[in-house]
């Protein structure tokens, strides 16, 4: 196991590296200069020669480029990237006080998925081609078509037109206010998590639907066990292994989920910064929100992939 | 070996399949046996039919603001007037507008996805045929790529150039190279050991000769299983970036676009404003989802049910 885990993280040094190369990339060489888009407020200002020459000395964006991207490395390492062109406060600083709310707002979505999508798929499986089943995978279809933004703006509509209310505006930490920073967390939540569910479920069922006709569960069923105890403790515990995988993988899509779910519900987290960046032109908060996003998916894939390892002798072994 | 296998399995179904029926029947046998995937291919086509007669279809200019007709319940709604799904807040006619939007949905995701899985499918290609260091050179920048999640990806790409619709083309492209370079480079890996190939090479074809000739139309199924899973996932990358204010540029009526901003502030007032552009969304990308389903199972054998 130590070995797998120690081989597992120096994978991760060359895909690291990748993704700073790919976004260093984008940011300096695609968008020919940035120091003139910044300093015309994307064309539509209008800047001296002056102003612009002093900016790009101020950016670094005078050195050639193999030495911009060693000090855009350098400064990812020291954990120093410089100050926001913006707000003037230490990058790393500004992303890190944002980081908890995004934190919670994933945690929570991934709960509240799971919490509807194992039943729902369980019940998919052992009631399969019943009515309950067609229900439950029309409605995992549509979760699955439906924008999440949509989702979100119709939780707004549904809230404000039959309750006469509005989730409380901005954000409360949850550890000042635990009532009022759920009520403003959860309806985000649960706009990602039914996505994510709807992924979940369906990877439940067919898992499940594999697992069941399995020997051992004949044997299980043939020792007289009572239902719950094959369905539960030996179908499902063996069907959940891909269900981890999948939850691990759909990671990268519920950061890009936060993002839009900040900005509908104005949660004051990294997903809300990395938006407003991009329409300040902060190109320094832009591209280390995105190296650390990566980082953090990259970072979840190991463990989920740890867990997977540490449930399933068989890939510990091998 | 076994992937060797199934993949000779898929050439063979798809000759036992096509002998003795016409291309006609073919299709007539897909409709008849998959009614979901046929539901999917309905969906699609009423969305391309829109996309080209516009025009015709739109009974107002997407465009036109009208100051004494704002917040028109739709024309089946208390209070509609002429509008069949209302106005918004600056007084357009919204079906007008979710007609005019199928073409930037269609545009983006078809260009698009054409763009990033020829590269991808030609990056795969040669990936796994040529092997070696530039096989592992490849595979590394894709494993970096897919570290990226999809969207944020996208959206730091449209922060670099700017706001147009060429952008979000390119950006939403470039994000779909890299699982189309995996998909059909697993395809190629398996494709090449196959004897035809070591034939091919033994009565001395090119390289190029055997990459297209011998190789590509034999990884042609995944690819086109990928593409039709990646036309509605296009379809929505765009719609969030425009929902964001970062794709499409407004007034263009693009349907992400529409539920921001304004639908979002008159939520209350003017729900139909919330409700028709999302709605469109997910019937293509639902569509879209239905066909991909549909020719996932004809394609692969794997997956068919015995």
């Amino acid at each position: 196991m130590q070995e797998y885990i120690i081989r597992r993280l120096f994978l991760m040094i060359p895909t690291l590296l990748g993704v700073s190369l790919i976004i260093f990339t984008i940011m300096r060489v695609i968008p020919g200069d940035v120091a003139t888009l910044i300093a015309t407020r994307g064309g539509e200002g209008t800047a001296t020669e002056q102003e612009i020459g002093d900016l790009r000395e101020k950016l670094g964006l005078a050195d050639p480029l193999p030495i911009q991207y060693l000090k855009f490395v350098g400064g990812l390492l020291k954990l120093d990237v410089g100050e926001s062109l913006w707000s003037g406060r230490p990058v790393i600083k500004e992303i890190v006080s944002r980081l908890p709310l995004t934190m919670e707002l994933a945690v929570l979505a991934v709960l509240i998925s799971l919490i509807i999508a194992l039943p729902v798929g369980v019940l998919s499986a052992i009631r399969q081609d019943t009515w309950v089943d067609y229900l439950f995978r029309i409605i995992s279809i549509a979760g699955l078509a439906m924008p999440n933004f949509w989702i979100g703006v119709l939780i707004i509509l549904f809230l404000s037109l039959y309750f006469r209310w509005i989730p409380p505006l901005g954000y409360t930490d949850l550890f000042v206010d635990p009532g009022k920073n759920l009520q403003q967390m959860v309806w985000p939540a649960v706009a990602l998590g039914y996505r994510l569910s709807a992924i979940v479920s369906r990877m439940t069922r067919s898992t499940m639907l594999e697992v069941l006709r399995e020997d051992f569960i004949r044997t299980a069923w043939a020792k007289g066990l009572r239902e719950r105890v094959v369905i539960y403790r030996h179908a499902l515990k063996n069907a959940l292994l891909p269900v981890i995988t999948i939850t691990g993988i759909q990671l990268g899509a519920l950061m890009g989920g936060t993002v839009i779910m900040e900005s509908i519900f104005t949660l004051p987290g990294v997903g809300r910064l990395l938006i407003d960046s991009i329409n300040h032109r902060d190109y320094p908060v832009v591209q280390t929100i995105v190296v650390l996003l990566a980082f953090i998916f990259a970072s979840v894939n190991l463990i989920v992939d740890m867990v997977y390892a540490w449930l399933n002798p068989r890939i510990r072994f091998s | 070996m076994e992937a060797s296998n199934a993949r000779v399995a898929v050439v063979a179904e798809l000759g036992r399949k096509g002998r003795g029926r016409t291309r006609t029947q073919n299709f007539l046998r897909f409709l008849r046996t998959k009614p979901l995937g046929a539901a999917g291919l309905v969906l699609v086509s009423i969305l391309i039919f829109t996309a080209i007669f516009a025009p015709w279809i739109a009974p107002y200019d997407p465009y036109e603001l009208r100051v004494d007709k704002l917040f028109v319940p739709p024309a089946f709604s208390q209070g509609g007037q002429e509008f069949l799904l209302g106005t918004d807040n600056y007084g357009r006619d919204l079906f007008s507008r979710i007609v005019w939007g199928s073409r930037i949905s269609i545009t983006v995701s078809f260009i698009a996805v054409a763009i990033g899985s020829v590269i991808g499918a030609l990056l795969g290609l040669t990936s796994g045929f040529v092997g070696g260091r530039f096989d592992l050179l490849v595979q590394r920048f894709i494993d970096a790529k897919q570290a990226i999640p999809g969207l944020i990806l996208a959206l730091a790409i449209m922060a670099a150039l700017g706001q147009s619709m060429t952008n979000v083309i390119i950006a939403i492209s470039i994000g779909l190279i890299a699982g189309q370079t995996r998909i059909i480079r697993s395809a190629a890996l398996s494709v090449k050991e196959n004897m035809y190939i070591e034939a091919s090479r033994a009565i001395g074809c090119t390289g190029p000769r055997i990459l297209f000739r011998h190789m590509l139309p034999n990884c042609l199924a995944p690819y086109i299983i990928l593409v039709s899973a990646e036309l509605g996932g296009a379809i929505l990358i765009e719609a969030s970036l425009s929902f964001l204010g970062l794709g499409t540029p407004p007034p263009n009526p693009s349907w992400g676009a529409m539920l921001s901003g304004g639908a979002q502030q008159f939520v209350q007032r003017a729900p139909w404003m919330a409700i028709f552009p999302g709605l469109a969304i997910s019937a293509v990308v639902f569509g879209f989802n239905l066909l991909g389903d549909a020719l996932r199972d004809v394609l692969d054998p794997r997956l068919r049910k015995g």
